[in-house]
């Protein structure tokens, strides 16, 4: 589905890479998230994954990245965004500006595209029921929440049918309420669409729960790439100062103490916290 | 607005306001709309071009009423009158139509009939971003008065500030503008076909009719104008 080759990106005037030698595969449909801290590339990935790198942003791009065996450097944009869809932080600079309504909002691509009314009209409201837009669908754009307009900007962007989504941290602008209603329309296209989604993302715990593989920059470099157990409960995370889960922070404490089962890996979300506590407090019991 | 800026009758322009800009907003329930937006455009006008022309028309003679020095004269006040009639129709019919279709509306129907796409979507965004614009703006102004910023001082000290507000708002704008141009990339906006449109515009034989006889009149009493001189 996407294959990385060796690939490095210095953006222009640069005197350092964005992206250094980086290769990696993804397979279709799966949920990849990227971590990273600030500076490590993260939105650099994203933005070559969608074509923005090198078709909007000129600059050095050396090596080979193919989304679906097409050459993203050959490919023209406006065919990429038919494979590729792509969601910004800021859910407000994504409207169009330009339509009265959420409902036509979701349709501007389409119209962009040339699909005809009839069509446009039933994708449209299939994705209108999807995410959930159904109470707004009639409402001004600019006139709903936060959470709401990411779902809008998220609904735009899959009603034009790619089969990859690149979010680039879609809830980094929302309240915790927003954020919610974000990733569980997210969860919902992952459950129900064979849809790839790779998203760069700092809440461990959704990633956590919801992502098949989580992928660590640093510096332009893959740094850390396996499930998300293995990745996020890596000691080198804080080292390049990523945020840790709490839950993994706590039982981390605990097990320097002993106070948390050898056999267990630590925890990555608050059930396999209280799993692993329950069990530590029964093994202290049956010693006691 | 053809007819009443080509017409030698000075009351036409008036009479086009009262008779028919009028009753189409009744029509269309906008009369309070219209008038009052059209009394607080004309206002500044009238005053200034009264009272210029009034006392000031070159050649007139037929002093109405003196005060020192000043005379107002008769055919400074028919100029006057003039002038105003056409503004009040041009202004009239303007908000009008500002009033009675939506931007995003009239550029659908012009990108319909052969309007380039990218000039119709600059156009409507320019208006319909225009007041979250102007909410930034002052979030800006509100962020750098809680930061000292005198924002309400003397004149001076305004212009220093000024600085202080340009700058942020410039660079804001600029991200913004950029992360839209990608995002319009995002869902195709450049894509090398013939866009289609959700909406549908009814279009009635009726409307149709009245655009063409629009046209025609106006064609028509342009040339009687120009025969008649």
């Amino acid at each position: 589905m996407i294959q990385l080759d060796h690939v490095t990106y210095t953006y222009p005037q640069a005197k350092h890479p964005a992206l250094s030698d980086i290769s990696l595969e993804i397979t279709e449909s799966s949920l990849v998230a990227i971590v990273g801290p600030s500076g490590a590339g993260k939105s650099s990935l994203c933005a070559l994954l969608a074509g923005f790198i090198p078709h909007h942003f000129h600059g050095i791009l050396q090596g080979r990245a193919l989304v679906h065996g097409q050459d993203i450097a050959n490919t023209p944009l406006a065919e990429l965004v038919t494979h590729v869809g792509y969601v910004f932080q800021n859910p407000f600079t994504q409207l169009s500006g330009a339509k009265l309504t959420t409902r036509e909002e979701i349709a501007f691509g389409l119209e962009n595209l040339g699909v005809p009314r009839l069509e446009m009209a039933e994708r449209v409201d299939r994705v209108i029921e999807l995410f959930s837009l159904r109470d707004i669908a009639n409402r001004s754009p600019y006139e709903i929440s936060g959470g709401e307009m990411q779902r809008v900007a998220l609904a735009s962007i899959f009603v034009m049918k790619p089969r990859v989504l690149v979010l680039d941290e879609p809830t980094a602008q929302l309240d915790p309420l927003g954020a919610r209603q974000v990733f569980e329309a997210i969860r919902t296209l992952t459950n129900t669409q064979s849809v790839t989604v790779i998203i760069v993302e700092d809440k461990t715990e959704w990633i956590a729960t919801f992502a098949d593989r989580v992928i660590t920059l640093h510096e332009g470099r893959v740094v850390l790439d396996g499930s998300p157990d293995a990745v996020l409960t890596s000691p080198l995370l804080a080292e390049i100062g990523i945020r840790v889960s709490h839950y993994t922070q706590a039982a981390r404490a605990a097990s320097r103490h002993r106070l948390w089962p050898s056999e267990l890996a630590l925890p990555t979300t608050l059930d396999k916290a209280i799993d692993g506590f329950k069990r530590a407090r029964k093994k202290y019991e049956n010693l006691g | 607005m053809l007819i009443g800026f080509s017409a030698r009758w000075p009351h036409l322009p008036v009479a086009l306001f009262v008779f028919l800009i009028l009753p189409l907003a009744v029509w269309g329930q906008l009369l309070r709309e219209l008038g009052r937006t059209t009394l607080a455009v004309i206002f500044p006008f009238a005053l200034s071009i009264t009272l210029v022309q009034g006392f000031f028309y070159p050649g007139a003679t037929h002093v109405i009423f003196s005060l020192g020095p000043f005379a107002l004269k008769e055919e400074g006040l028919l100029f006057a009158y003039g002038t105003l009639g056409k503004i009040l129709l041009l202004a009239g019919a303007g908000l009008l139509l500002l009033f009675s279709t939506h931007p995003a509306d009239l550029i659908l129907a012009l990108v319909q009939h052969g309007f380039p796409n990218a000039l119709a979507y600059i156009v409507v965004t320019a208006i319909q971003l225009l007041p979250h614009m102007q909410a930034k703006a002052m979030a800006i102004v509100n962020a750098q008065r809680a930061r000292g910023l005198e924002t309400e001082t003397n004149l001076w000290r305004r212009s220093r500030a000024l600085l202080a507000l340009v700058g942020p708002l410039v660079f804001s704008a600029l991200v913004d503008v950029h992360e839209r141009a990608l995002a319009l990339e995002a869902r195709a906006f450049s894509a090398p076909c013939s866009k289609t449109s959700l909406k549908e515009l009814h279009d009635t034989r009726e409307e149709a009719l009245a655009r063409w006889a629009i046209i025609v009149l106006s064609i028509a009493f342009i040339a009687w104008q120009i025969g008649g001189l």
